[in-house]
């Protein structure tokens, strides 16, 4: 079978918002037509979709578009990367020639929900849960909080160095209408922000709210034909090595994102040092620094003192989420570290990088990973 | 392979932990803040138990440092295991 080149021809997003009070079905349908509106491309082009957060089949009857050739809905996976991997895929292997891929995500419930005992915070993918509960561990943010402390025990790192890079995200969302926390941050403020599992405080955690993010994948021949400047996806990765309990990883430091990176890297001639921007989860702060080592953006171990020395700012060796990041564009799950890329690579960032060539994009940490290269093309 | 059961000793040492601030349920609303730690039990590397810290102070608290398991009820009807510094070392 002969593999064809794919390009992203379009991008959107919905009304995201803090408790919006629209379904699934309207963040779908809202970030679709704005994708489409982006490519050029009609809804009865579309054959193909994928998402995590609704259902797939669902959201192509409901938009209109005609039968499909190739459906997936995913189930617990790491964020964004597993739809649009398979959207990568399905067009790579002519399966399909137009696929949409979305992340839908709804708020999570409140802290006070919780607090009144709601269940409804279970994760369903998640494996024996009682040994978390007893415990007390009711949130992600404790293995966030278990992950983040061996990582400042192994680097050295500071809550300082945790400060500058709270700062320097919110620099880059200052720029973003998109981003739904865009007032300036300072060191000061980040350390007076309470710690939810310490050392984990609440802007090291991406900002729950309503999204939709959609993305469409098409043969590289017809996005010639569309609207936007064309941006090729190189190649991608998947990568997991655990089952879902974070809190029992037998190293915290390097999870699957070093699987990921390897994959990623063995699939290609392009080299680490030859990204021009780097767009990496940050659904907690940690996880964009594990993320820079196991790509090899920098040196293992050596995030924090990249940042430190501003690595990832605009003028910097690798500007890195150049959106402002999950922690002040919201939740997006993943979804925003791709339409950054493509929208740096088109010269449309509102951060934009000079002559960006070639953009790096990674989701998740712990279990599960994995990452897509992309190019101008 | 025949796989079962085997009883361990009960010491382990102290991979990684964290203080919740925060109660995300009812039951810990006065129990805040409490310590939950991930510990590496000596029997095998890599054989990782979560669990909660007891008798000791966060400031006591080092990376890799000696635990021996105890154990407290959770409510009326359990026993969970929980470690403490070995010895009662402080």
């Amino acid at each position: 079978m002969k593999m064809r080149k794919v390009a992203i021809a379009g991008v959107g997003y919905s009304g995201v918002g803090r408790n919006t009070g629209l379904s699934e079905r309207h963040h779908a349908a809202q970030s679709a037509l704005a994708a489409l509106a982006d490519s050029g491309i009609s809804a009865k082009d579309v054959d193909g979709v994928a998402t995590w957060g609704g259902d797939a089949t669902d959201f192509a009857h409901m938009l209109g578009f005609g039968p499909q050739k190739w459906f997936l809905t995913v189930g617990v996976a790491p964020a964004f990367i597993s739809p649009a991997m398979h959207a990568w895929m399905a067009v790579a292997t002519g399966q399909a020639d137009t696929v949409v891929a979305w992340r839908i995500m709804m708020q999570q419930p409140s802290s006070a929900a919780m607090a009144s005992g709601s269940t409804g915070s279970m994760m369903a993918g998640m494996t024996d849960y009682h040994y978390n509960m007893a415990f007390g561990n009711f949130s992600p943010t404790v293995w966030a909080g278990l992950m983040m402390n061996r990582y400042m025990h192994e680097t050295g790192a500071t809550e300082e160095d945790f400060a500058k890079f709270a700062v320097i995200q919110r620099d880059y969302a200052s720029r973003n209408p998109d981003a739904l926390l865009r007032d300036p941050l300072t060191v000061e403020e980040y350390l007076s922000k309470p710690y939810i599992n310490k050392p984990l405080r609440i802007l090291d955690c991406d900002y729950p709210c309503d999204s939709g993010s959609a993305v469409i994948f098409t043969t590289e021949e017809r996005a010639r034909d569309l609207k936007q400047p064309v941006v090729l996806v190189e190649t991608a990765s998947h990568a997991t090595i655990h089952n879902m309990n974070f809190e029992t990883l037998p190293d915290m430091v390097r999870t699957s994102p070093v699987q990921a990176a390897e994959n990623l890297w063995s699939h290609t001639s392009i080299k680490p040092s030859d990204v021009d921007t780097a767009q990496l989860y940050d659904g907690f702060s940690f996880i964009t620094m594990n993320w820079l080592e196991a790509l090899g953006l920098c040196e293992p171990l050596g995030a924090p003192e990249f940042i430190r020395n501003g690595g990832t700012t605009l003028n910097g060796k690798v500007p890195t989420n150049t959106d402002g990041g999950a922690i002040n564009v919201g939740r997006r799950h993943g979804a925003n570290f791709c339409i950054e890329s493509v929208r740096q690579l088109r010269g449309q960032s509102t951060s934009q990088v000079k002559d960006a060539e070639v953009a790096v994009w990674a989701n998740a940490v712990g279990p599960f990973a994995g990452a897509m290269l992309l190019t101008k093309g | 392979m025949k796989l079962s059961g085997k009883q361990v000793s009960g010491k382990a040492t102290l991979y990684s932990y964290t203080v919740a601030n925060k109660a995300f349920h009812p039951y810990y609303v006065d129990k805040i803040p409490y310590l939950i730690a991930t510990v590496e039990l000596v029997e095998q590397p890599g054989l990782m138990l979560q669990t909660n810290l007891v008798d000791v102070d966060e400031k006591d608290l080092k990376f890799d440092m000696e635990l021996e398991v105890d154990f407290r009820p959770l409510g009326d009807s359990f026993l969970i295991p929980v470690f403490k510094p070995a010895g009662g070392a402080k």
